[in-house]
């Protein structure tokens, strides 16, 4: 086991109270505003040129919900089909 | 005078999980694949080894209990995705030893303090810990969710203390002042 104890960058934090934000509410307008709010953070963490990090699970949307630009950047293999929310 | 009674550590372990790009892909890829029904999707570890885990341990580490959500079946991506949908699932309490093994094999750094407890608290950690693996009283969820607790916050309903008590550490918590609210369990 190792013992790591500098503090990890939490370039991504918005990204965290969005999503709690997301599963705090069921209501789909609310959602779909949290979504869009979600997708200009990842295009303004993408724009900085050094998201070298992905963000946490729990700071994640569900597949669906995701924008295009983060699976482009972070898995440009991979997309979900038409059934994507955004 | 009162004698003093020997403390007993109980060891909490964590790890982050590994957010490199290389897995990031592999196991989205195989999330999306999970939910077009184009694959299988990623394995539970490799889920835990993207979402990170905490766990307990009252022997050193030789075994290392941790909180999972029961899947009761369900394929590791759906349950993935309903996490982050703010589902709540009943959660189980597992020998992890195997999974933190895993992880530190993988390459990711297993964190891990002590927390010294007096011989009657060390017994009744012991024994609600010993209830919680024959048969978990919280349901799993992510914050602001409708599970009880996660892997984490799941320590702290075993009434382990989490934070060193610094008050320095507490106001500095960055989560503190980000997430001024934190929901865990169903209510409005």
């Amino acid at each position: 086991m190792t013992s790591d104890s500098s503090p990890r960058p939490d370039v991504a934090r918005q990204l965290g109270v969005l999503a709690m934000r997301f599963r705090r509410t069921r209501d789909e307008t609310s959602r779909r505003a949290i979504a869009t709010e979600y997708a200009q953070e990842v295009q303004r963490l993408i724009e900085t040129g050094d998201w070298s990090e992905a963000p946490a699970f729990e700071d994640q949307l569900p597949l669906e919900w995701m924008p295009e630009a983060f699976f482009a950047y972070w898995c440009p293999d991979a997309a979900p089909r038409s059934t994507a929310k955004k | 005078m009162t004698p003093v009674l020997p403390c007993r550590p109980v060891t909490v372990l964590a790890f982050v999980g590994d957010r490199s790009r290389p897995f990031v892909a592999r196991v989205l890829a195989a999330l999306v694949d999970g939910m077009n029904g184009s694959g299988p999707g990623p394995s539970p570890l490799e889920c835990v080894f993207l979402a990170g885990h905490a766990g307990v341990s009252t022997d050193a580490g030789q075994t290392i209990s941790g909180f999972n959500p029961n899947a009761g079946g369900l394929p590791a991506w759906q349950v993935m995705q309903g996490l982050q949908s703010g589902e709540g699932f009943p959660g189980i309490v597992t020998d992890d030893t195997g999974v933190f093994t895993a992880a530190s094999q993988h390459g990711l750094a297993v964190e891990a303090f002590d927390v010294p407890l007096p011989e009657p608290a060390f017994q009744l950690f012991v024994a609600a810990l010993g209830r919680e693996r024959q048969n978990s009283q919280y349901s799993y969820g992510l914050p602001d969710g409708d599970g009880d607790c996660n892997c984490i916050t799941w320590i702290e309903r075993l009434g382990l203390p989490l934070l060193s008590g610094r008050m320095d550490e507490f106001i500095a918590l960055p989560g503190r002042g980000s997430h001024p609210s934190r929901r865990f369990g169903r209510c409005s």
